[in-house]
């Protein structure tokens, strides 16, 4: 029996199918009805109008945050390492409750008064960026790496349709992409934001119950616990890694800062002051959301001690199967549909901040900045971008079929090693000028490159340390050789509120 | 096996704890005459 049959054959695919569609017609019912408001101007499709709700942005900055990656990769790398898989959540909880409180309210306010639609756009107005280098840098970082990171979501999504309903990986890769192109281009931010708050309930329950009834019908938490240090003392010790992964765990949160994604909901929040209560519903979404998928993936190590085992010997595969094993089938589908909903809201945001560096800051503030653009060809142009991006992205996703979490991790660090620092020290660092940006960016982004490509390297540590100090030397030396924007004490005031 | 229940069951409580208190700080700073 092959993988995606074992999983699938634990269950009645009939009720399992009918919440899954239920879920999906919802989610692009959203993008319908968000499509009159989104059409309205490029501030509308990219952010919003900037007029989103503190709970919006908190849940939709989280779960744009946490993709494929939470759900069946940190779900894995529990089963394998046991509880010290733990330090590659704290990282970038921390980081997030920080940049909640502190760095999204500067830039926020920055956003506002020099009227920003985009990172690149809070960048150029900060440091004068007249000949559009800037802006152009940014532009092509986020291409980069943002095309390689929504191919590995489309992979994963390929995947789940697999273990979850038997069906041909490529078909699902297809489908999957057809889901999130669908409601992003007719929905833009709106869709986008509102469809992450469904997938935020539906991946916070589903990461919940999985884990509660496996624990439960294991025995609850005291006999996993000695369970599992029977199987192997290294399971229940936090403490059981090395340095250098330790480092790397806690390190993967310095990619929060540096992804424009997250950044993006950031600067859509109606009123900068309402980012603390966000900072609060955020950081309880991460935290259980978190310890939920470690909790299954304790659970799972219980359940399956042997990996080979798993559908397809694939310790990815783990979450969905174990919830094959545990829940009945209409709840199967939901929680299916809550992997979707990881993949799809991580997705739905990259591919709207690629775009709009396309749109907004090649096309309309470079190429055409000496005349005015009309808002519904901007639009217009915007949503044939997506639309350029979902079927450059698939086809990427075709030739990395075997390499998901390997992309998703290499444009996590490709981006947080390049924007992490650039955007910190332009946010804190009066003495941070253009020149400086631009060495961080391209010194950032080069380390994580050739950091990867050299094995000696990155079996040792996680590309995004070494790639993440790179662009923070850099950024400082360059800057301290040239000279601040003249505007840098009002801009500072702005930031302070 | 403390360990184990240190950073399951403790450290998420005091994650969100911290949330809390920072906001809390972050707001009373705020407040008229504090800066």
């Amino acid at each position: 029996v092959d993988g995606s049959e074992a999983a699938a054959l634990a269950v009645d695919r009939g009720p399992a199918i009918a919440s899954f569609v239920g879920y999906l017609a919802l989610i692009v019912a959203i993008g319908v009805w968000a499509a009159r408001f989104s059409s309205a101007g490029v501030a509308e499709f990219f952010v919003g109008g900037r007029r989103m709700h503190r709970f919006v942005v908190a849940l939709s900055a989280v779960v744009s945050g946490r993709s494929a990656w939470l759900v069946l990769g940190v779900v894995g790398l529990t089963y394998q390492r046991g509880a010290s898989a733990v330090w590659a959540v704290v990282g970038y909880i921390v980081v997030e409750l920080f940049l909640f409180l502190y760095f999204a309210r500067r830039l926020r306010r920055f956003a506002e008064v020099h009227d920003c639609v985009t990172v690149p756009d809070v960048f150029a107005a900060r440091f004068g960026d007249r000949s559009g280098a800037l802006r152009l840098t940014l532009a092509a970082v986020f291409l980069l790496f943002i095309v390689g990171y929504a191919a590995g979501q489309f992979v994963a999504g390929g995947k789940a349709f697999a273990t979850g309903f038997g069906l041909d990986p490529t078909a699902g890769i297809l489908l999957t992409a057809g889901i999130v192109l669908a409601y992003t281009v007719l929905g833009g931010f709106l869709a986008v934001s509102v469809t992450d708050v469904v997938q935020a309930l539906l991946m916070i329950v589903a990461l919940v119950v999985v884990p509660a009834v496996a624990i439960s019908l294991e025995g609850g938490l005291a006999v996993l616990a000695a369970g599992l240090a029977a199987l192997d003392p290294a399971l229940v010790d936090p403490t059981a890694l090395g340095f250098g992964a330790f480092l790397g765990f806690l390190g993967i949160g310095l990619g929060s800062p540096g992804n424009p994604h997250i950044l993006a909901r950031y600067l859509s929040i109606r009123n900068a002051e309402e980012l603390r209560t966000a900072a609060v519903v955020g950081t309880l979404w991460n935290v259980v959301m978190a310890w939920g998928a470690l909790f299954a993936g304790l659970a799972g190590r219980m359940w399956v001690p042997d990996p080979a085992a798993l559908p397809a010997g694939d310790v990815e595969n783990l979450y969905p199967f174990l919830a094959s094993q545990v829940l009945p089938s209409w709840l199967f589908g939901l929680v299916i549909a809550a992997i979707f909903a990881a993949i799809m809201s991580t997705t739905d945001s990259q591919l709207l901040v690629a775009a709009s560096a396309v749109v907004r800051d090649v096309y309309e503030k470079v190429l055409h900045r000496s005349e005015e653009v009309p808002q519904g060809r901007l639009v217009l142009l915007s949503r044939t971008v997506v639309l350029a991006l979902v079927v450059l992205s698939v086809l990427m996703g075709f030739y990395a079929e075997q390499v998901v979490f390997w992309l998703v991790l290499f444009s996590w660090a490709g981006l947080g090693a390049s924007l992490g620092p650039t955007s910190i020290l332009a946010l804190y660092w009066r003495g941070t000028t253009r020149a400086g940006v631009l060495a961080g960016l391209v010194a950032g982004a080069a380390t994580v490159v050739v950091w990867k490509l050299t094995p000696a390297l990155s079996g040792r540590l996680y590309e995004l340390v070494p790639g993440f100090l790179a662009g923070l030397v850099a950024t400082v030396a360059v800057s301290k050789l040239t000279r601040p924007p003249a505007e840098v004490e009002e801009h500072f005031r702005v930031m302070a509120g | 096996v403390t360990g184990f229940y240190l950073v399951m069951i403790v450290l998420p409580a005091a994650i969100v704890a911290l949330a809390v208190a920072l906001a809390v700080r972050a707001r009373r700073g705020r407040l008229p005459g504090r800066g």
